[in-house]
């Protein structure tokens, strides 16, 4: 298991450097030139993450929005954390996986995206810069394993929470739906693609059955990050701000939400 | 010369095989506990997916590479996914 902090920690209990750090100012010519440092990556990100999603998505409509996004990349990139290439990578694949969630692509893709943005916010959050040399090798097997349960207990959350078509949603982002409801598509909207066999959706039912079950018993940080992402559809940095803690933060909490889910999952046979 | 050209590029993909197999059994573990309660389809995915978070992810590929338990041959020499040979460096 981790070393995480409990969660009875109060929120004043967040380390200094944990805090969201201020985006740097820059220059308009230093600005473009990450642009343009960036626009080469953004059709391969597109082509991998439609592929990933079992092609539920367009590449070519994910690789728009990725070039809309590469910019707030660039005024948002601290060089302090890194090179710009891997940071854009990633910042590109989340804004593309936020948007088909956004643009309702299927209850599938919805389903897909969800469950990805939920697995890499964990890896994100507890996945070690680098192994302890000190350590042997089973440790390392147990914190890998440990990492992949509660990445595979985020994919089930992304997987099972309700579908809902956020073209739906005007400005109330704050309103949490209740946890067992779903959500009826516009009816003026385009049909959007298959979605997951009737066998799927039963055994995703059944699973997020025991899944809001073990939702109730986590600690109440950590049950209201979750409910109100996953069942209410609030934007993490929103809940983040709302809680007075930092999004770096509160993703350690919903990690740790994760573990805590993969273990009540696990023992729930 | 050649000898030890092979010699060294059977070791490398006995690593290689190696690791992919701990990784393999690392995804299996982690999914066990949804085995008949999601889709067969979905937990395909996931388990391509969890593996691909290892196998692309440098950080979670390095803690693979020090988990996995290697095979030791009989000069009792441990090799390691990432570690060069002597005679590479």
């Amino acid at each position: 298991m981790s070393d995480l902090p409990t969660e009875i920690d109060p929120p004043e209990a967040e380390p200094p450097y944990m805090r969201d750090p201020e985006p740097p100012r820059r220059a308009h010519a230093e600005l473009t030139a990450l642009v343009e440092q960036g626009l080469p990556l953004v059709a391969p990100v597109a082509r991998q993450l439609a592929k990933e999603l079992g092609r539920l998505a367009d590449a070519d409509e994910l690789a728009s929005v990725g070039r809309a996004a590469l910019f707030d990349a660039a005024l948002a990139f601290d060089e302090q954390r890194g090179p710009f290439g891997p940071y854009a990578r990633k910042k590109l694949r989340w804004a593309m996986l936020d948007s088909v969630r956004r643009e309702t692509q299927g209850r599938d893709a919805y389903g897909r995206a969800r469950a990805l943005r939920a697995a890499e916010r964990v890896v994100d959050a507890i996945a070690p810069a680098a192994p302890d040399p000190v350590l042997p090798e089973a440790a390392h097997a147990r914190q890998l394993g440990a990492i992949l349960a509660a990445q595979a207990a985020a994919m089930v959350v992304g997987l099972t929470a309700p579908y809902r078509d956020l073209r739906d949603v005007t400005s109330d982002t704050s309103e949490t739906l209740a946890i067992s409801s779903l959500a009826v598509p516009r009816k003026s909207a385009p049909p959007p693609p298959p979605g997951p066999d009737p066998e799927d959706l039963v055994l995703r039912h059944k699973s997020s059955e025991a899944l809001v079950r073990a939702i109730a018993t986590l600690p109440p940080r950590q049950r209201e990050i979750v409910e109100r992402h996953y069942y209410g559809e609030e934007r993490f940095d929103h809940i983040a701000e709302s809680l007075g803690i930092s999004k770096s933060w509160a993703s350690r909490l919903h990690a740790q939400a994760m573990e805590a889910l993969a273990k009540a999952l696990r023992d729930h046979r | 010369m050649a000898a030890r050209a092979e010699k060294s590029g059977a070791e490398a993909s006995s690593i290689a095989e190696q690791l992919d197999a701990f990784i393999d059994a690392q995804v299996q573990v982690a999914v066990k506990p949804y085995l008949g309660k999601l889709s067969e389809r979905d937990l395909a995915w996931m388990r391509e997916r969890l593996a691909a978070s290892i196998r692309e992810n440098p950080a979670m590929l390095a803690l693979a590479r020090a988990g996995v338990p290697l095979d030791v041959d009989e000069s009792a020499e441990i090799a390691r996914p990432s570690a060069k040979r002597d005679d590479e460096r």
